[in-house]
Order: structure tokens, then sequence, then C-alpha cells
């Protein structure tokens, strides 16, 4: 009876163990591939993906990287889409991120062509990418850069509340809620 | 009428006070902020017991303006001793705003209220100011893509070092309850046997022929440790039906305990070298038998 019972426990030790090296053996495969894939798109390669809709967010973020550095800025965005529904803090700051340096590396490149009613959306955009970024990881240097930059080009004009040092209000109401700035700094 | 009501007012207003409270507000340091950081406040209430806090008088977390965002606004209650009670209010701020050089900004004051049956009370959470750098020159910096701006974030590989240690862990359990069960089914029974006629033959080889007593007594102590209890000749057909592979040796085995018995018992017409002899053939004969040899 005793050794009928252990036999019965060694089985289901063996049972259960048996699973959990064949899920974790099917993991280290599937985490290999996906490897395979982003390191497929930081060489530039474009590797065939049979259904964008079942990648991993890693892959879609690694193909948005690609298809941003081929201004293929509509396709990166589509990809980016994609990873809506994942809710992993470490990768929807990476997707906030690099959504934020999609729109404001348009940004910037219509501002230098004087195109300013299609750069303020896309800054605008830009901002609540950063600031959605921040939200998640309030220390990622680079989210605070890039926001600065979005903010300078795009400042905001709300009233500060700081003291004297603020201009009085203006009665006004003005047309635009924020105007294009685009400061060149001192001489 | 007219007095009645000037009375009654009086009274609320009285009631009113009589909710004491001490406000304290905990704050970082004033200074060092950049663009999106986030600034920890503490608000301890010291009120007496039974005063409640209205948590609906508490800032909601969320936007408060352009550049002030509220984001966690946790409020705990606990009672201090001495007929007191204490509320502390942990805020935690995000700031977004971008200043061309070094600016004081300030994170709005506001009221709480304070309940203790029908009576209420106002406090103020005082405001506080602080400072914010900028992070970038006032000077546009440019490169060769135009405006500087920080690169993509690259993608990290994945990493499997959690699921290697959890295969390695499920392979080595795999292998324990494998292993236990092939050991109770007896697969490993030849790598479970104890050499026990080896080191019995070894030492027979070192015994004198007039070691007699010592060589029976090894051979004995041999055959009692497979059995697993002494072992008589009267026992020697239980022997074999539990251990088949010596079933070969059951005429030297039965002649042994003749011996023996002549020897302990009786008279042997043996010789001391001759019965050393037969004892070490017996020995080694079953220790090859042991060893599957045989």
């Amino acid at each position: 009876m005793r050794t009928a019972y252990k036999r019965g426990l060694a089985y289901l030790v063996l049972g259960i163990s048996a699973s959990v090296w064949g899920w974790q053996a099917l993991d280290i495969m599937r985490n290999a591939e996906t490897n395979a894939l982003i390191n497929d798109y930081a060489k530039g390669l474009e590797p065939a993906i049979g259904n964008l809709r079942q990648a991993k967010p890693e892959v879609l973020l690694a193909r948005a990287l690609f298809l941003k550095q081929h201004k293929r800025y509509d396709d990166a965005l589509a990809a980016l889409s994609l990873t809506s529904g994942f809710t992993e803090p470490r990768l929807q700051v990476l997707l906030r991120y690099n959504l934020g340096n999609i729109y404001l590396e348009q940004a910037v490149a219509k501002a230098e062509t004087m195109s300013i009613n299609d750069a303020m959306p896309l800054v605008a955009l830009a901002k609540q990418a950063y600031r959605q970024a921040l939200s998640i990881d309030s220390h990622y240097w680079d989210a605070k850069y890039n926001l600065e930059v979005a903010m300078r080009l795009l400042p905001e004009m709300d009233k500060i509340n700081s003291g004297d040092d603020e201009n009085p209000p203006n009665k006004k109401a003005p047309l635009w809620t924020t105007v294009p700035g685009f400061p060149r700094g001192l001489p | 009428m007219r007095a009645w009501v000037i009375l009654l007012l009086c009274c609320l207003t009285a009631c009113s006070d009589s909710v004491t409270s001490q406000v304290r507000l905990l704050t970082p340091r004033p200074f060092g902020y950049v663009l999106g950081d986030t600034l920890r406040h503490q608000v301890l209430i010291t009120t007496d017991n039974g005063v409640k806090l209205d948590k609906n008088s508490l800032p909601k977390p969320g936007q408060l303006n352009r550049w002030l965002q509220l984001n966690a606004l946790n409020a705990h209650e606990e009672s201090i001793g001495g007929g007191h009670t204490r509320y502390r209010i942990d805020l935690t701020y995000q700031v977004f705003y971008a200043p061309l050089e070094v600016k004081m900004l300030t994170i709005p004051a506001f009221n709480v209220v304070l309940q203790q049956g029908q009576h209420h009370a106002e406090q103020a959470v005082p405001a506080w100011s602080f400072t914010l750098s900028p992070l970038r020159e006032l000077a546009v910096r440019k490169d060769e893509t135009g405006e500087y701006m920080r690169p993509d974030a690259l993608v990290p590989l994945l990493s499997s070092d959690a699921a290697w240690t959890n295969a390695l862990i499920a392979f080595f359990m795999m292998l324990l309850s494998g292993g236990y069960l092939m050991s109770s089914y007896g697969y490993l029974a030849r790598f479970n046997q104890k050499r026990v006629f080896k080191p019995a033959y070894q030492r027979l080889l070192r015994l004198t022929d007039k070691q007699l007593d010592e060589g029976f007594a090894l051979v004995h102590g041999a055959l009692n440790q497979i059995y697993g209890q002494p072992l008589f000749q009267a026992q020697l057909a239980e022997f074999f039906y539990q251990h088949a592979e010596y079933q070969k040796l059951k005429t030297d085995l039965a002649e042994f305990f003749d011996l023996s018995n002549r020897y302990f018992f009786g008279t042997s017409t043996l010789t001391g070298h001759e019965v050393v002899t037969r004892l070490q053939q017996l020995c080694l004969q079953c220790a090859r038998i042991e060893q599957g040899e045989a």
C-alpha cells in the first residue's frame, strides 16, 4: 500500500515535471524565433511574417523601428497600432516613446519646410505619446528630452501661476490655444 | 424668529470651529527637477478621534492644470493614541513643463474637509514652490538629420533565462521521479546491488591456515547480508527462492554448511589449508555471481 502510494506520487511528479519541461522547452524555442526576427529587423532585413496580428509585441516594435528608418511612417504606425492590446509596462513605455519619435520626426521635417499646419497636430501627438511614456516611467530620460524638443517646437501658452514673473493674462480670446514656435536660440 | 436664526448660525459656527486638527505637509527638496519628474508629497492631518476626513474633498488623480498631473493619491487612517487619529495622504505629482531657463513653479494649495457628526471644518494644505530646469540648451542643436532628438529605443531581445531554469528544475524532477519508479520496478537492481562477497574474498586471501574461525565468520556474514537475516542450513531453500542466481551453487553451499557444522560442532577431517582454500573458492564463485559474471 505504501509502495503503491509512493509510486502514484512519483507518477504524478513525473507527469507534472514532464509537462513543465515541455512547456518551457516550447517557450525557449519561441523566444529564439522571436529574437531571430528582431535581429533580422535590426540588421535592416525585412523577414516575411505570415500574420502580423499574431506576432509578439517585440517583433512589432522592431518592425515599426525598421519601417521608420526607411521613412515608411504610415506602415510603422500601422505596426504599432497592432500592439495596442499589450499591457506590459516595459513594452508600453517603448511603444509610446517610439510612437512619439515617429510623430516628432515627421513634425520636424514638416517644420523645416515651413508646413506649419501639418506639423502642429503631429507635435501634439508626439507630446501626448511622450507624456504617456513618462507617466509609466518617469525616469525615462530620452522621453524627457524629446518631449522638451516637442514642447519647444510647439510651446504651450497657458498661464502658469508661478508668482510675479508671469505676464498679466490676456483678455482677448486667442485664436490658437497653442502656437508653433521654432526657437533658434541665441546668436 | 430672527433672533433664533442668528443664534442657530452662531451655534453652527461654534460647532464648525470645534473640529480641531493639525496639518503638516512633508515635501522633498524644492530644486533640481526637470520635465517629467515626479514629486511626492505627504500630508499628515492629526485630529481627535471621531473626526473623519471627507475623501471627496481630496484632489482627484488626473490633469490638474496644463503642466501638472496628479498621478496617484492614497489616504490612510491610523490611530496614534492619546485620543487622536492621523490621516496620511500620499500624493504623487508629475510635472510636464519645459522651461527655457530655471523657473519657479507652484503646486497649488487645496482644502480638505473634516467632519464630526453634522459638523465640518476645512483645513488648507498649503501651496508648494519648486524650481524646474531645462534639459536642452537654448540654441537649437542640429545634427545631420535635422533638429537633434534622442534616437528610437531598441527592442530588447527576449530572455529565456527563467525558462531555462524552470526547464532544468523540471528535468531534475523528471530524473528523480523516473529514477525512483525504475528503482521501484527493479530496473536498477543491478546498480543497487551491494558488493558483499568481493570484499569477503579479498579478506579471505589474507587469512592464514589457522584463522578458520574468521574465515567461516566472513562467509557466514556475507551470506547473512545477502539474505537479510542470519542464514541457517535449514533456510537454504528459502534463500535460493529469493536469490535464484545462487541456485547453481546449491551443492557448494550445502557442503559449506556441512563443513561449518563439522568444524564448530563436530570433527573435521580436513586440514586448515584445505578449509581456507574451499572457503576462498566458494567466496570467489559467489562474488562472480554477485557481479553478474557467472
